[in-house]
This record gives C-alpha cells, structure tokens and sequence, in this order.
C-alpha cells in the first residue's frame, strides 16, 4: 500500500512537470532540452534554503521558484534573438551547465553524493509523516497548479502563445509583444518545474544530480508528446502512464534492471516516433473534433453570394464606377479629407548589392483606397515592410498622422493603428478561426500572465462579439469552430481579412488579398474591401490584377525598380502607354 | 611549455574530430533543414558495425571500417526514407521531426545496450604505435584520425563548392522548390546529403572506436557538439562549423591549463551559450544587413 502511495505522490511530481512543459513546447512551439535542468534548480534552491539558511520549507520553495524564474529568463532572452534550432542547442548547454553545476560544486551540492537530510514537508510545523499525508498535500497543490494553467490555456495569454507557436511573424504584426511573452513563458514554466522539484526534494528528503540529467528533460518531453501538446490533461494522462506503467513492469519476474532500463527507453523512443507518425497531436489533442452546426441555424451566407456570370468574368459583377467625376471619388458615407494618414518620405532599402527600394515617398490619404502597382521586384511588398517596421529602412522616415514612428517595432506600429496581411496570408493553421481573430483584438488586459489568472473578466465576452462580427462581415461565422489548415483557400483569404479588421487598426495593409482566387472569390473579397473606407477605415493595397485596380483604387502609385514612376487617379495612370510597356515588359 | 604543447596536440585531434562531426551534420541540416538528432547514432553504428565485423566476423581492420563506413551510409539514407520522409509528406513541423529523430535516437542506442551491453568495448588485436616528437607523445591511430578527418573535411568543402553535384547540393540548400523548378530531383538530393553526412559521420565513429572503444551512448555527444559547431559557425557556412569544431576542441582542452579538467565541460558550454548570444548569425559570419 506504502508503495502505491508513492508511486501516486511520483505520478503527481511528473504532473507538474509534463504540464509546466507543456506551456513551452505544447503551447508556444518552444523546445527545450533544459527542463531537468529547471527541476534541479528548483530542487537543490530549496534543499539549501532550507538547509543553510533555516527557512521554513514553503518560504524555501516560494524563493526557490523565484530563483529559477530567474534562471527561466536566462535561456527564454538568448531565445529570442535566435531561431528555434539554436534553442535546441542552447537549451542543451545551458542543462549541461546546470548539471557539471551540480556534480562539481561539492561545498554546496555535495557532489555526486548529493545532499541527505532535507527537511520533510510539514504543515505549521507538523510533518507530513504518513504517505497520504504527503500525497493528499501535494495532491492539493498539483490541483491548483493545473487550475493556474488551464487559466493561462484559456486565456488571451495561452491564445498569444499559440498564436507565437502557429506563426511568430504573424503575431507580431498583430501587435503581440512576442519578445515579452516568450521570455515570461520560460520564466513561468521554470517556476511551475521548481514547485515540482522542491516538493520532491522534501518528500523523499535526498537528492543527487542523476535525478536531473538530459534524460529526464526527454522522459518530460515524452510525457507532453504522449499525453498531447497544448492539452494539460494529457500532460497529466502522460505522467500517470509514463510512471506508473514502467513501475508496473517491476513486477513481472525476470525483468533486471539492466535490462529493464534499456527496455523502457526502447519504448519512449517508439512512442515519440509513433505519435509523430500518427498523432502529433498527442492522444488527447488540443481541440475537440468542432460540434456539427444544426442545419436550420447555418446561415447561407457563405456560398455564391456572387452574382458573377462566370462566363463575362468578374468585373460585370462590380458597380461601375465610370461616373466618378476626374479627380478623386467622391465616396458617400467616407469621410472626405485630403490630408495624409501615413507618410512615407525618402525609403531606402539595400538587400545585399540590390537597391530594393529606393528614395521612396508614398502618401496614404485618409479614407482612400491607395494601389501600389508595378512589375515584380518594384518594391511593393519590401515598402510594406519598411514602413510596417519588419525591415528597419536604410534611410527615410514613417509618418503616421504627422508622428515620427520609424524606428518603432512593427508590434508598436499596430497598437498605433497601422495593420498588415501577407501575401502568403501566414494565418493560425492550428488555431480555430474564431481564436485566430479573437488573438487580433487589441489591448487584451488577459494577455498579462497576471491578470490571465482571474476568470471574471467581462472583456473576453466583448471580444469575442467583436470577433463573430468580423468573422460574420467576411461570412465566415458558420466555420468559427473550424480548424484554420481545413478551410478552403478562398476561405483562408477572407480570414486573414477578418482577423485584420479584428486588430481595430485604421490603416490597413493588404497585399495582393485577391491572387490565386477565382472570378466569384475575387468579386466578394473585392466587395467587402470596397465598404471599409466607410467605416472609417484608409487602405493600401498591392495587386497585379490591373481590373481590380481600376475598380476598387482611389490613388493607384506606380513603382518600378524600387522607385515611384508615376502617381494619379486609376484612369490616367492605366491610359499612360510608357507605364503599360513597363508593367507588361512591352517594348 | 611542454605540457601546453600536450594539450595541444589532444586538443588538435580531438578538434579535427569535432570538425568531423560538424560538416557531417552540416551538410544534412543545411541541404535538408533536418535538425538531425539521430545522426549521432549513425556514428554508433559505424563503431559498433567495425567492432562486430573485426571481433566477431574476424575480417581484416582496413576492410571492416570501409564496410562499417558503408553500413553508415545506408543507415543515414534508411532514417531518411523511414522516418524523415513520411513526415514531410504529411506536412509535419520541424518540431514533429526533431522529435521524432530524437526517438529513432533513443531507441536504437538502447537497442544496442540491450543486445552489446553498455559497458565499454574496445577492438580487439589492434595496438596503436606511440609517436614521440620533442617533448609531444601521441599515438598512430591519433594522428590517423587528424590526418583523415581533415582531409574528409577539406574534400568535403571542395566538392561542395567546386563540382557540379556539389553546386548542385547548394542550390536545394537555398531554395528547394525553385531547384524543382529548374529540374532538380529535390528528393534524390536530400537521399545524397544523407548519404554524404552518414558516410562522414561512419568514419568519425570508426576513429572513435579505435582510439578509446564504443559504448552504446556515444553518440549524443557527438551530434550535439556536431550541431553547436554548425551554429556557432553560422548554419549557412559548411567550412564556418568545421573552423568552429576545431576551435571547440582546442579550447575544451587547452582550457585545462587553467582551470580543474572537471570543470570544462561546463565552462565550455558556458562560453557556447555567451556567443550564441553574441553572435547569432555565427562567429564566422559577416554581417549581411
């Protein structure tokens, strides 16, 4: 009985473990191999607190945790400048650091002989000497911490992690302070580890380097990888069977240990292969299969709002707007300024020996529909770039209603109400469609680690009424509990509209959000691009579609080798003959 | 003076082994932007594949480490097509795949201590000469293994920048689907750079059983300081992580000059994670923005 107490008191240590690194890889994509490492720290902290200077065991492992938060953030800021294979072998030196730590400062940690004597678990002075004592306490406190990270799972924070995870860039153009999350996800999963280690320290009251080696951040990693990333049910599904199923085997006869050992590596090593092959998801995965909407409440927006007639293409299908006056359009409901939201004056860009963009000066009216046209190579999408700050510029300056804002980072940028989509749309594909919106929404009070934690917060309803009324502009509300990777291209395109207008940004960038469409897709994106001026909103656009250009542009800028030939309304820029010999490569 | 000349030479030839290791795992990471844990089992398997065939089958040494070298190659091309490829085809993440080379890792060194035992084993009937120059003693396996590990290292170089297969390689380094394009069997490539890094890391693991015996985990080691060297040496630059395993070598052992053999490790890890920091795009590196 004595014995299955301790495997359960074992299975719960592992818990703690597999759910804290479950918020790195599971979560945020983040691999490390450091996570023993995180554990021993945790561990040894706490045994010489309380050893050395006397503290009481939970002020022990409260500084304990302190401590390797700490340590969290040393590997989590490398991290960040560095790309995700670097982490494999940073991780890897930091734990090995961490060990020759352990098995060389023999004042301190004794040595390979470790450290006896440590003071055992004890409530206001009473120790927990029974094994249900210590498995009920320690029991209590695994529960809270899966309740701390199943907070932190739902909440914006967990929402930005994903989001991290599924596409970093994307994420920042989102205006996600990725830097500051990836460094506080390190230093929160270091913490969660130290708990695990001070607990195991004072229940079994000795420990020794061995117990926190490079194997045993692969068993936690085999945990996670098991029981499913993104899921802490399944970390603790992966601990219980990942323990208790190999102590198990200590009672088949004939099973020596030096068999034993190899044996159960044997088997990890063909879990994490198998689950790779046929369950990356772990066997209880992140989402549940999505509940099959009721017919009678499936909106019909979704097909063939077109009235296109594929035969003549797609422009029939759009309001003719030849009697625009010359000069700019009058729009109704827009608010007609002539003044310039964002300013770009004098960007240059080298890649290498290529002058990508050159003494660039581009002005976005308020309220207007901008195109940039030109050649492949102009610069169109390298001047996104710059004044979205993914590239700094070499030279120039980025005015955005009259204010400076060159040199901030593109996360800033978005909160000052400047927003993008790529080309290559670089949406969420392991997210629902409706968190992938949901993650745009900006100023998140619960995207704080902190405040994650308090479940009452009447933001998250505003937000996510926010986020169905984008999703329904773009008439994708019936899909929201759909995988992103399963929707249809088209699809993905209107998403990525969504999740734009979802950041609240006045200034919207999109590149090319028509290209690989059909003439029926291309007429609705068009469509709804069209109505945004009146809501407020001033768009620049990048397309090579020289049709849609003319119907949906205010102010077409034509570029070509990095810098701006000409600029005017659609009708005289497409009536110039030089600029079409350019455009077309005609001679 | 004598004993920095000592150290010296070991770090020498532990260096030009960790070069070794470098381009093998570069070549692969670079070409296939496979994070390749199990290389490191390849090169078990190249040692314990020559220790079988001279101990147990008694065919000659010279014989024994070409087929091992051999059986190494096809053991990279077969990882590749078994666990690598299938994934790819279903669209896994880098991460599924680097999780799934580390198990394909784990279960083949136990494989081996389960079958060999764990302990470690030497080669049998091979008595290695000592070499004496002035103050400097050395084996003759030692000095086999600088001479050839530098020589695959600079041949390795030479005929990915100077032949065409070579030029070739680079292409599906830096952009597979456009090699496509122009009619270049990406696949097939990534089967070459397989078959190049595994036949190269063979060779590292047959030096390394001649000189101190194979024991079934020898092979993280060798993969991770392989892919340290690669990124300290910036991962676009083959001859940057060959300079920087040399340089690792000679500084893990020159270091003990100065501060207790224990102690090394850490401090060489130490340093490793200070100039990831620093230099990010590898210490070779210039900058290119």
């Amino acid at each position: 009985m004595e014995y299955f107490l301790h495997v359960a008191v074992l299975v719960l240590i592992y818990a703690i473990l597999s759910i804290s690194y479950n918020l790195l890889m599971g979560f945020t994509a983040l691999f490390s191999l450091a996570h023993a490492a995180m554990y021993g720290i945790g561990a040894y902290a706490s045994t010489l607190l309380a050893l050395q200077l006397g503290l009481n065991i939970w002020a022990s492992l409260v500084a304990a945790v302190l401590i390797t938060a700490a340590s969290g953030a040393v590997i989590g800021i490398p991290a960040l400048r560095v790309r995700s294979h670097y982490l494999v072998v940073l991780s890897f030196g930091f734990q090995m650091v961490i060990y020759s730590l352990m098995m060389n400062l023999v004042s301190f940690t004794g040595g390979e002989g470790g450290i006896i004597g440590i003071p055992k678990i004890s409530i206001f002075g009473l120790a927990l000497r029974a094994k249900w004592q210590a498995l009920l306490c320690i029991g209590l406190i695994t529960a809270l911490i899966l309740w701390i990270a199943l907070r932190w799972g739902q909440s914006p924070f967990g929402r930005v992690l994903k989001a991290i995870r599924d596409d970093e860039e994307a994420t920042r153009a989102l205006g996600k302070n990725v830097v500051s999350a990836k460094v506080i996800v390190f230093m929160i999963s270091g913490a969660l580890a130290a708990v695990a280690g001070s607990l195991y320290a004072h229940y079994i009251g000795f420990i020794n380097p061995f117990t926190f080696t490079l194997n045993e951040s692969v068993f936690i990693l085999a945990m996670v990888v098991f029981g499913g990333s993104g899921n802490f049910y399944g970390s603790i599904l992966g601990a219980l069977v990942l323990v208790a199923v190999p102590e198990l085997l200590r009672f088949v006869r004939g099973f020596s240990e030096a068999i034993a050992g190899p044996f159960r590596h044997i088997l990890y090593g063909l879990m994490l292969m198998a689950m790779m092959r046929f369950r990356p998801q772990g066997l209880i995965g992140e989402y549940k299969a999505p509940k099959p909407v009721p017919l009678d409440r499936l909106p019909s927006e979704h097909e063939n709002t077109s009235t296109a007639d594929p035969e003549k293409g797609y422009w029939t299908a759009l309001p003719s707007r030849s009697t625009a006056p010359s000069g700019v359009h009058e729009r109704k409901g827009a608010p007609v300024t002539e003044t310039f939201l964002m300013e770009a004056h004098g960007l240059s860009k080298h890649f290498g020996g290529i002058l990508a963009v050159n003494e660039l000066s581009i002005g976005l009216r308020q309220g207007r529909i901008t195109g940039l046209i030109g050649p492949n190579g102009a610069g169109k999408t390298t001047f996104f770039n710059l004044v979205t700050g993914f590239f700094p510029p070499d030279r120039g300056k980025v005015l955005l209603r009259g204010k400076d804002i060159t040199a901030l980072p593109p996360h800033l940028k978005t909160r000052l109400g400047m927003a993008r989509t790529f080309q290559e749309l670089r949406l969420f594909p392991h997210m629902t469609v409706l968190d992938t919106v949901l993650v745009a929404r900006p100023k998140q009070k619960g995207e704080n680690f902190a405040l994650a934690l308090w479940p009452f917060s009447p933001e998250e309803g505003q937000n996510r009424q926010e986020a169905l009324s984008c999703l329904e502009f773009v008439g994708l509300a019936s899909k929201r509990d759909e995988l992103t990777e399963n929707l249809s291209y088209a699809e993905q395109k209107l998403l990525s509209l969504a999740r734009l207008l979802a950041t609240g940004a006045e200034l919207l960038l999109l590149d090319e959000p028509t290209s690989g469409l059909d003439p029926n897709s291309i007429s609705r994106i068009l469509h709804l691009i069209e109505t945004l001026p009146a809501q407020g909103k001033t768009i620049c656009i990048v397309e090579h579609n020289l049709d849609v250009m003319r119907h949906i542009a205010d102010w077409v800028c034509f570029l070509a080798e990095g810098r701006m030939l000409a600029e005017g309304i659609p009708e005289d820029i497409f009536a110039d003959k030089t600029l079409a010999d350019i455009y077309f490569g005609g001679g | 003076m004598e004993l920095f000349a000592q150290l010296a030479t070991i770090g020498i030839i532990l260096g030009s082994l960790y070069a070794l290791f470098a381009v093998s795992w570069g070549v692969i990471f670079k070409v296939t932007k496979t994070f390749h844990f199990a290389h490191g089992i390849v090169f078990t398997i190249g040692a314990y594949a020559c220790l079988i065939f001279t101990n147990y089958l008694r065919i000659p040494l010279i014989l024994s480490a070409l087929l091992a070298v051999a059986v190494s190659s096809l053991a990279g091309v077969a990882i590749e097509l078994l666990t690598y490829r299938p994934l790819r085809r279903i669209l896994s993440t880098p991460l599924a795949i680097l999780i799934s080379s580390l198990g394909t890792l784990i279960v083949v060194e136990n494989f081996i201590a389960l079958v060999m035992g764990s302990d470690i084993k030497p080669i049998t009937g091979f008595h290695p000469k000592a070499i004496f120059v002035g103050p400097v003693a050395f084996t003759s396996i030692q000095l086999t293994i600088v001479i050839i590990s530098l020589l695959l290292v600079v041949g390795l170089i030479w005929f990915l920048y100077r032949t065409r297969t070579g030029r070739i390689l680079q292409a599906v380094a830096s952009n597979p689907e456009m090699a496509e394009v122009v009619g270049i069997d990406a696949p097939k490539v990534f089967l070459l750079a397989f078959a190049i890094g595994s036949a190269l890391i063979g060779v590292a693991g047959v030096l390394s059983l001649l000189e101190k015996g194979a024991n079934p985990y020898m092979g993280t080691m060798a993969v991770l300081i392989g892919a340290i060297a690669v990124i300290m040496g910036g991962v676009e630059s083959i001859p940057g992580g060959a300079v920087s395993g040399f340089i690792l070598g000679v500084a893990i052992n020159l270091s003990v000059i100065r501060i207790p053999s224990e102690w090394q490790y850490a401090i060489a890890f130490g340093i490793v994670i200070v100039l990831i920091i620093l230099r990010p795009e590898g210490i070779l590196a210039q900058k290119t923005r």
